[in-house]
Formats: C-alpha cells, structure tokens, sequence
C-alpha cells in the first residue's frame, strides 16, 4: 500500500483485533458491492441453491426469475454509503449518474393505498425517485474528498455536476429547474479551491478543477439579466473546462498578432447537440464579454501571485501563471495600445510585462537558490521575452524599429547575467556552488550569443563563448549525475 | 567500458542487497489467493482495478520467469497450480469475464463499466498469454469502443461518461495497435484519427517541457509517460522539445538516487518506470545515473516478504513492485546484479526485457510486430545504452534535429 511504512503495517495486520476489524470491513464491502452490482442488473441474483458457482459473465441478466428489489432512492443511498468509504472506483459514479439521470416513475400510478380519502399518506408511501440537486453532489463529493483529495472519480463527478446544473438552468435548493444566475455558487467553488490548495498546494486535481470552474463562470456570465433559457442550456452542452480565449502567439507559425490559443483544454467530452455561433468557433467565443474575462483573468493573475509570494516553492501556481501570461499580455495590448499598434509598441508591452514577472522569481531565486522551482520559471519568462521569433516574421520591419528592439532584450538579458554572476561567485565562495545560477548564466549567455547574429552586435562572441563553457565545466563538477547532459551542451560549440 | 571500471561497478553493486528474485516470485504469485479472499481489506478497496493489478501482477512475473513458468505459476491459460480450489478460472477466463457488452470495452473487475484504462489492461493480459486471437475477443466492437471515445479535437474520453485525459490518449492508440488497428499518420479515414490524435498531445506541453493530463494541466511524469509514448505510436515524436524534456526528466533524479514525478516531491519508485521509459524513447537515458537509480530500487525491496515499495522501508503492494522490477529490467540490471541465493554465474537466469514504450515483455512486441518511434540511437557509449538499443531495435529512429542539420 502506498506510503506504509513497512514494520508498523506488518505489525498492525498483525494484530489480531485490527486485522478482524479490517475484514470485516472488507466483508461489508464486498456485500454491498455486490448487491450494487445486483440492483443495477450487471449480476444475476444469487441463486436459491447455495452452491459456489462462479459469477455470471457481465451481460445482463435477462430471463432471471428472481426479483430485482429496492427503488432507486433506495439504492442511491446505498451508492452513498459505499462512496463515501471507498470514492475511487468510477463505475459507482456512473450508476449514480444514471440513477440521478433515470426517467421518474409516475408515482401517481402506484399510490391508490396511500390516499385514505383525507389526503394522509399512509406510513407506506413510495419514496420519491432521487431528483438531482447540485448540493448534494457537492456535499457528498466534497465529504469523498476530505478522505481522499486526489480521487479522479470524484473530482471528474463535481465537474459533471456543475455542468449538468447549468444545463437545467442553474436551480435553486428544490427546484429541479431555474432560470440561469448560478455564479455565486460558482464563486463559492473558487473558494472550496482555496480551502483545498491551503491544505495541499500542488494537488493538481484541485488547479484543474479551480479551472474548470472559472469556465463555468464565463459560461454562466451574462445570464441572470438577460436569461436565455435556450442558450443558457447550449453553453452547458458546451462547457467542458476550456478556455477559448484570446492570448498572444510566440508560435512561428501563427499570425504575429493575437491568436486563439487552447491555454486550458477541456476536461469533459462536451456533450454533442446545437452548436451555437461564437461558442466554438476559434477566434470569435464572443459570447463572453471582455470585461468578464479581464475580471476573471485578473482574479486567477492574482490568487497566482498570492500563492507564490506565499511560498515560493509552488510549481504549480508558476504553472498557471505560465498559461496566464500570455493572455495578460494581451489584455495590456488591447487596453494600452488599442488598434494602433506598431511592432515597437507590442514588443515593449511584452517587456515590461517580462520584466515584472522577473521581479517576482528574483526573490525566490536569490533568497533559496537552490530550490530550482522558481528557476525554471525565470527561464521560461526570459525564452518568452525574446523577440527573435517575433522578427523572424516581420523581416520587412523598419531596420531602426528592430534594432531598438534588439537592444531592449539585449538589456534585459544583462540585467539578468550581472546579479546571477555574483549569486554564482557568492555561492562558490560558500563551497557549495550554485548548479540552478550557472544553468541560467548559460542559458542566457546562450541567447545573447543568439541575439549576436541577428544584429550588427558589438558583443564579444568569444569571450561570452568561454564563459558559456566554463559554466558547464562548474556545473560537471558540482552534478555530476548529470554530466552526460552537461557534455553534449557543450558540443553545441564545436 | 574498461574493466577497471566493471569492477567498480560490481564493487558498487555488492555493497546494495541483492536482487530477492525468488521473494518477489513468491509475493507474486501469493497475492491472488490473498487478495481474492472475501476477507481481504487491500482487496476490497482495489477491486475496482483488478484488471490492472493482473496485469502489473502478469508482466512482473514475465520478466523474471519464462512464458511456460508464468502460465503454470499464475494461471495464465488454465487452472494455477498453486490454487486450492479447483474451480478458479483461469485469467484469460477471468479477463472475458469482465467483458461488458452494453459498451464493447473491458471493465476494471466482473460487472464493472467498460472503460480505457482496463480495456488496455485486458488487451496486455490477452497479449502476453497470445490469446489475442480467442473467439471470445470481439475485435471490432472492441475497436468501435475505443474510436468511439475520441473527440473532435484529437482527445480520447475514458469512457461515455466524457473523462478527458491524455492518460487515455496513450491507452487508445496502445490497444489500437495490439488489436492491429491502429491507422497509420497519414490516414485521413481510419477508425481513430492518429494525426490529431498526437497534435492534441502536443498541445498539452507546458513551459517546462513536460505534459499533463489536459491542456493547462501541470507537468507530471506519469502523464509525460502517456504522452511520450502516444507520439512513439503514433510516430509523431518530433512534435515535442526532447532536449527540455529530457532535461526536466533528468532533474527528477534525488540525492537518493530515486525519481520523482514533479519538482519538490518525494522520489518514488514508480517514476523508475514513468521516467526511465519516456527517457529511453528520448535517448536520453545517459542524462541520468542508472546505478544510483539501480541502488534506489534495490533497497526499495521487502526482503522479508518480496515484493517492492514506492520508498525504501516501506509496505510493498504490486504496482510498485511491477515499476520497480520493470525499471531494473529497462536499465539492465536484472543481468548484472547479485541475485540472493544465486550461487552459480553459470546458472543464472537469464531475464526477458521489457519494451519501454508498451510495457510488455519485448518477446511479445516483437511477436505482435508493433510499431513505434524512437528519437535517436547511440551505439556503444554504455552497456545500459547497448541494452536499450537492443530492445528498441525494431523501432523507427527520428533523427535528432542537430544530426539532421549536421551539427553533431
């Protein structure tokens, strides 16, 4: 089992007392499961004869005489009970869904022994067939999740939910239908993110879910006022956790200017039906206002930072903030620069934007140099922050323009060599080296040397070859696990 | 390599346990009765994924006993020898068994849903008992099943209740290709659309390098297994950064010698197998240290009981002791290592391989004659590159982009 330390495991199974507990609970377990497997016909009924014969094969169980029993409240609760205890296996979440989805049954027909004439049900009334509502989905995956916040099943069920409820229009508590709002309780979902990535940072079941839920809100946006039934339920058909929206392009290939990129990928099938104008279709899910997505964006840029000024060891708060980067970038663009935008003028709002996010990894990196998470997102920001794909496209470019350019990254790449050079001298003086430090020294001497060929550069190829070299020469030395790699870096020189 | 430093090496190796071959055997082929029984607690909370666990359980065991031995000994094809009572199916009886017709696909245990995830299980269990050929294995709806699953964009739902995850990329086109089904690329008309199959991969890397389980998602190395090898089936791989991979890969290895799956995280032998495959379809094995990786595995096992743990000391089950076999397999350990009780250099057993991108033994790949991609082959640098060039040999190569541009 999974992270048991070995002596106290063996030593708990071996315990009389425990290991009766656990049997019996493997026992009630497997009663349950089977009777599950039973009332949901993927089991024949046991047969009268009380013989060993092996379980039927998986089809159903057509022509069986014995009676099927319990309603369908009945044995949701018993789904409840069991998933509760054991949330991982799927197939229960699917005879939940299924239960919750079924036809009802016209309790009317079968209720002529419950009026006595004065309207009192008698104490044998049917219980109701189980009506889907949001809350309890919610309580019962949130009480699954306690136990274990790293089930997919259960996760994969809360997103099912939320998606279903939208499509029947948002109900309130009761109501099997409503009529669109919905965002509070959306919000609300944000702040069970929060609660859950208190307790564990870099449960990524939780990002993905606190992602899924800000593609909920975008879905929902708009639709108390101005309610469309209709398309209130296409956008859920629709809603599967991604995120089309607008971002900038570094891709070679694309168009220089803003571009559709799927920066969060769906996490459901959509379910397939109308396809309504705008939802889908790349470019234009004009369905979402602007201002809706900069709100939502500006809450995600900002719980980000929150977390990584909070510790910034959290891989995957950068992660995010990765994805994010691009769309704020273009936010900036639309907002400071409008429609009139020269290629300076871009470029210089990717800067700026690059040298921010710079500011935020420098404490990470000087204050726990050794701790490479932070580093790998400065490295990232640095790559993002280069123009050369951008130039390599706009080769017409006026020759000032691009030189200028050049220059602003030519700056910024030494603003990052200096105070890496002396964290690296500080770090050697200590006698422990500095691996992350001369891993980013090289990378960037790597991209000035770059840089060098695209420009008239004055910068001493030679020299920054050599000092490129020599930091591979440290970094053998101080990893040698690694060396293999560190060694065919250098052939890149030959 | 010199001798001197062979010498080193065995040096090295003598000073870690030894191999418990014949433990983890016995932990293998125990844990059916064991976990079979209405009794049992571990049994219980993993029915669900019984069709894994027999698979995990049946490779293990394949890569350190011959085909013949894994028959008798687990009750591949008939009645195990080592069960009490006569009336226990065999697995392949048990694996039909958990059949669902209403979906085409294979369940997790008897009655379950079919689903990908066990639906690949079942196929690697039938494939390395080659019965892949039994009436009872429906190959078209099995394949209808799978195609059904994938989405406009290239993804594939784990089953009609729409899951995304690329962890079910890897599954299709893997069952695709045992089933012989697999279209290649190219195909604009085969049941599955391979092309947009890997370009949704592809559009799962992050700014790392790595993958996750959707677009967004962060880089995880059991994901980036799927991922690596659903663009070798789909010989799609020069759509991912090898050399940031790799190196991402590469920093999973802890001062322990261990991996781990993400930055900050505890290493675990399971990532021996997650990382040390997607590595050698990479080529770049070399960027790790296979011996302290070795040592970390080793010392990982339960030498009271066999069977091996995700961390030294601690309470083996049989997922790990599969990756931590497999991992020892992939670096060519099971040859050079001490094996306990093993007395005779002669007499040692000689271990079959396991192939990194489909996780069976490579016997059985080479008998199904499947296909796949690898980026570059290295020979003669090390005896651990050797061993995996070997096993990959039947693979296409993608040229590194340096070589192709006459770098190197």
């Amino acid at each position: 089992m999974h992270g048991q330390e070995r002596k106290k495991y063996k030593a708990r199974f071996n315990d009389p007392k425990i290991s009766a507990a656990l049997a019996q609970k493997a026992l009630q377990w497997n009663a349950l499961s089977k009777e599950l497997l039973i009332r949901r016909k993927r089991l024949s009924p046991p047969s009268i004869a009380p013989s060993s014969s092996p379980p039927s094969t998986g089809s159903k169980s057509s022509g069986s005489t014995s009676k099927i029993t319990g309603s369908a409240a009945e044995t949701l609760k018993i789904v409840d009970k069991v998933l509760v205890v054991n949330p991982d296996p799927s197939h229960l979440w699917n005879h939940r869904r299924e239960l919750l989805l079924q036809e009802k049954v016209n309790n009317k027909e079968d209720s002529d022994n419950t009026d006595d004439g004065n309207n009192n049900a008698s104490d044998s009334v049917e219980e109701k067939d189980p009506s889907f509502q949001i809350r309890d989905e919610l309580n019962l995956t949130a009480a699954c999740l306690k136990r274990n916040p790293k089930t997919y099943s259960a996760w994969y069920h809360r997103k099912w939910s939320i998606r279903h409820w939208i499509s029947l229009g948002c109900p309130k508590e009761g109501q099997e239908s409503g009529n669109g709002g919905g965002e509070e309780l959306l919000m609300s979902e944000l702040g069970l993110c929060a609660e859950f990535l208190a307790l564990d940072e870099r449960n990524f079941h939780c990002w993905n879910y606190r992602r899924f839920v800000v593609a909920a809100i975008a879905a929902v946006a708009n639709s108390g006022d101005d309610y469309d039934r209709e398309t209130l339920s296409s956008r859920s058909l629709a809603l599967d956790g991604s995120w089309s929206w607008t971002a900038t392009s570094n891709n070679a290939d694309d168009d220089a200017s803003s571009t559709l990129e799927i920066l969060m990928g769906p996490q459901l099938a959509a379910v397939t039906g109308k396809k309504i104008d705008g939802i889908n279709d790349a470019p234009s899910s004009s369905y979402v206002s602007d201002k809706k997505r900069n709100e939502l964006l500006a809450l995600e840029w900002n719980f980000t930072k929150e977390k990584i000024l909070k510790n910034f060891s959290n891989c995957s708060a950068f992660h995010y903030r990765s994805k994010l980067l691009p769309l704020e970038l273009n936010r900036r663009i639309q907002e400071n620069l409008g429609t009139a935008t020269s290629l300076a003028d871009v470029y210089e709002e990717r800067l700026d934007l690059s040298q921010e996010e710079l500011e935020l990894v420098q404490n990470a990196i000087f204050t726990e140099p050794d701790d490479q998470t932070a580093w790998w997102y400065h490295r990232f920001v640095v790559t993002w922050a280069s123009p050369i794909t951008i130039l390599k496209k706009n080769m017409e470019e006026d020759e000032d323009d691009k030189s200028a350019i050049i220059q602003a990254y030519l700056a910024l790449l030494q603003d990052e060599a200096d105070p890496i050079r002396d964290l690296i001298a500080t770090e050697e003086e200590d006698g422990s080296g500095c691996k992350w430090g001369l891993l980013a020294l090289h990378m960037i001497l790597e991209n000035i040397i770059k840089l060098s060929s695209l420009s008239e550069g004055d910068e001493d190829d030679e020299m920054l070859r050599e000092e490129a070299d020599e930091c591979l020469e440290k970094l053998i030395r101080i990893d040698p696990v690694r060396a293999t790699r560190y060694e065919s870096m250098k052939q890149k020189y030959c | 390599m010199s001798t001197a430093t062979e010498k080193e090496d065995n040096d090295t190796l003598s000073n870690l346990p030894p191999f418990y071959d014949n433990l983890h055997k016995t932990y293998i082929t125990s844990l059916a009765s064991k976990i079979d029984k209405p009794t049992s607690y571990e049994g219980a909370v993993m029915e669900h994924l019984r069709m894994s666990g027999v698979y995990w359980s049946i490779t293990a065991l394949s890569l350190i006993r011959s085909p013949q031995e894994v028959d008798e000994l687990m009750g591949l094809t008939t009645t195990p020898t080592t069960s009490q009572d006569d009336k226990r199916p065999s697995i392949v009886d048990w694996v039909f068994a958990c059949y669902d017709k209403d979906s085409g696909g294979f369940g997790g245990n008897i009655g379950h849903d079919g689903h990908l995830l066990y639906t690949l299980s079942a196929l690697q269990i039938l494939a390395i008992a080659n019965k892949l050929d039994d009436e009872r294995l429906n190959v078209e709806k099995v394949s209808q099943f799978i195609a059904q699953l994938q989405q406009p964009d290239g993804s594939f739902a784990g089953d009609g209740w729409g899951e995304i995850d690329t962890r079910f990329s890897y599954c299709a086109l893997s069952a695709l290709a045992i089933l012989q089904k697999l279209p290649s690329p190219e195909e604009t008309d085969g049941i599955v659309d391979v092309k947009k199959a890997a370009e949704y991969v592809a559009s799962c890397k992050n700014f790392d390098g790595g993958f996750g389980c959707v677009p967004g998602a962060e880089s995880h190395a059991g994901q980036i297994f799927c991922c690596v090898g659903a663009l070798s089936i789909a010989q799609s791989l020069h759509l991912l950064d090898a050399d940031l991979l790799s190196w991402w890969l590469a920093e999973r290895q802890c001062d322990s010698g261990g991996l781990n799956g993400r930055p900050e995280k505890q290493a675990d032998v399971c990532y021996s197998w997650w990382i040390l495959s997607a590595l050698s379809i990479l080529g770049k094995v070399p960027w790790i240290s296979t011996d302290k990786l070795g040592g970390f595995i080793l010392q990982c096992q339960d030498e009271e009981d066999g069977g091996i743990a995700d961390r030294p000391g601690n309470m083996p089950d049989v997922f790990h002791t599969f990756f931590g076999i497999a991992g020892l397999s992939l670096i060519g350990y099971l040859n050079r290592v001490r094996i306990d009780g093993e007395e005779d250099e002669e007499e040692r057993r000689v271990y079959r391989k396991i192939d990194p991108v489909y996780a069976l033994p490579t016997d059985v790949v080479e008998r199904l004659g499947l296909s796949g991609q690898i980026m570059s082959r290295d020979v003669g640098k090390s005896k651990e590159e050797d061993e995996i060039n070997e096993r990959l040999k039947m693979y296409c190569v993608l040229k590194d982009k340096d070589e192709k541009k006459g770098l190197s």
